[in-house]
């Protein structure tokens, strides 16, 4: 530990970082849409080699049925899941609630298309089964979860409340090509969450986009939401580490407001589906 | 005008078994903290180059409220104040029980730590003082209540450090701009030194009478 300080910080003097990297730099980043075949809509996101995945099937909801008035965040079912082989510092649940009060708490999507009628008039409740894998951490994974997450629910269409159950009643072999007839819906995406996290240095330093060595022998971290359609911050999250005067958060938040902007133009995610693209 | 927190009304060491308690109270919400250490700790959970650190959060009703976060954000301005390092191969724990929850519960929770750590003996390299805001469309309120909370559009959790006031921790919910930030934290900083006098008072007044 130690060692890998002094390896650091001799790059720290000379403005760059281990990788060859400046301070303000992301690493690239590589998108894969449509990956899983049995998924209605699925994204493999890489920073760098962290590499997350995230896959939406609709499905239909029974158990909302009962309630009296159903929610936003009633639709959703958020399964994040951090590679069991990694070492657990406590990060596990602190990602885990983060992403729970960043997707459920915020209204991020339009609703109303999951909620549909039968023939008899009775309503029926579609939900969103969103599962957040993590292949590979090398630091970072916050931010790369929500990319997945937004590129997942930006390209995700869904056949009406009718096809799925007919599919349910009549299981076919593949699920894929039966779909294909029904016309498709989308979900209207609200708000555009980009997410930037930089590691607090002992020595002051601020590194956006951290890998495991810099998180580790990072003080703290500081993770802001954006969302870009208003330009709003949607969540801010620092937890300890160096303690920060107010004049340098400041400078940081509209500097990683700017970064958010710059970042959210390269995302190849809505420009076009299909293959993988690089920025 | 002046920021005006909440009455603050703070009573000392009134549990008897555990090293360092304090009831604090900021308007009507209640949090009792308490601490045991620096105590043993079992081998898988000892650090060799440092104490081990263990924060509880224990809610009334433990579905309201994400208690993680709570417990996570309270840990972590906990260890970057606390010298862990002067004592090694121990455990120091932190238990905060909420009493009474009227708005602010997080910052109450904060405040009451650092009372009970201040009461336990505990090395620390400065204080904390938590302050929540809650941002409406035209308004930003300092340390509202329950009621105004739920009827605001966001709310931000600050935590300042006594040394240089600098900002340790911050959390929020809700969507906030850039200026909203700005003011909560210069209302938040106003704020933080009237805690850090009331610390400094009732420490005073705690000695007094004991001695």
């Amino acid at each position: 530990m130690e060692l890998l300080k002094i390896h650091h910080e001799h790059f720290f003097s000379k403005g760059i970082r281990v990788d060859g990297r400046k301070f303000n730099e992301f690493r690239d980043l590589l998108v894969n849409i449509d990956s899983i075949e049995t998924a209605d809509s699925s994204i493999v996101v890489k920073i760098g080699s962290t590499t997350v995945m995230c896959g939406i099937k609709v499905t239909l909801n029974e158990d909302v049925k009962a309630l009296e008035s159903v929610n936003y965040s009633d639709l959703i079912d958020l399964e994040i899941a951090l590679h069991p082989l990694d070492e657990d510092k406590g990060e596990r649940e602190e990602i885990n609630s983060l992403l729970v009060k960043l997707i459920k708490g915020n209204v991020l999507f339009d609703h109303k298309p999951l909620i549909c009628e039968d023939e008899d008039g009775e309503r029926q409740y579609l939900t969103l089964n969103i599962e957040l894998i993590c292949l590979n951490n090398d630091g970072n994974v916050l931010d790369a979860f929500i990319i997945a997450f937004l590129g997942a629910i930006n390209s995700l269409k869904f056949p009406d409340y009718k096809s799925i159950c007919d599919e349910n009643l009549h299981p076919q072999p593949t699920s894929k090509p039966s779909r294909n007839n029904a016309e498709y819906k989308r979900l209207n995406v609200l708000k555009f969450p980009i997410s930037i996290t930089a590691a607090l240095m002992s020595n002051g330093n601020v590194l956006v986009d951290p890998n495991r060595d810099e998180e580790q022998l990072a003080t703290g971290l500081i993770s802001i939401v954006f969302d870009v359609a208003t330009e709003k911050i949607i969540m801010i999250e620092k937890q300890g580490g160096t303690p920060m005067d107010d004049v340098s958060l400041l400078k940081h938040i509209s500097f990683s407001k700017s970064m958010a902007t710059k970042f959210f133009k390269t995302m190849p995610i809505l420009q076009s589906k299909g293959e993988a693209m690089e920025t | 005008m002046a920021p005006k927190l909440r009455d603050l009304i703070i009573t000392y060491n009134n549990l008897a078994n555990p090293d360092g308690s304090a009831l604090f109270c900021q308007g009507n919400t209640i949090v009792q903290a308490y601490v045991f250490g620096p105590v043993d700790v079992s081998n898988s959970k000892e650090r060799s180059e440092k104490a081990s650190l263990f924060v509880t959060f224990k809610p009334k009703n433990s579905y309201e409220i994400r208690k993680e976060l709570y417990e996570n954000y309270i840990r972590t301005v906990l260890e970057t104040i606390i010298h862990l390092d002067m004592h090694p191969r121990t455990s120091i724990s932190v238990i905060l029980q909420e009493m009474q929850d009227d708005g602010c519960l997080l910052s109450a929770a904060v405040n009451s730590a650092c009372c009970a750590l201040l009461d336990a003996g505990i090395p620390m390299k400065c204080m904390i003082a938590s302050v929540t805001s809650c941002i409406s469309v035209d308004a930003i309120q300092l340390d509202p209540n329950k009621e105004a909370s739920q009827k605001s559009d966001g709310s931000i959790v600050l935590t300042f450090e006594s040394s240089k006031n600098g900002i340790i921790s911050v959390t929020s919910e809700g969507e906030l701009t850039f200026d909203n930030i700005k003011e909560a934290i210069k209302l938040g900083c106003l704020a933080s030194k009237e805690i850090y006098d009331f610390y400094h008072k009732s420490m005073k007044k705690r000695f007094l009478i004991n001695s």
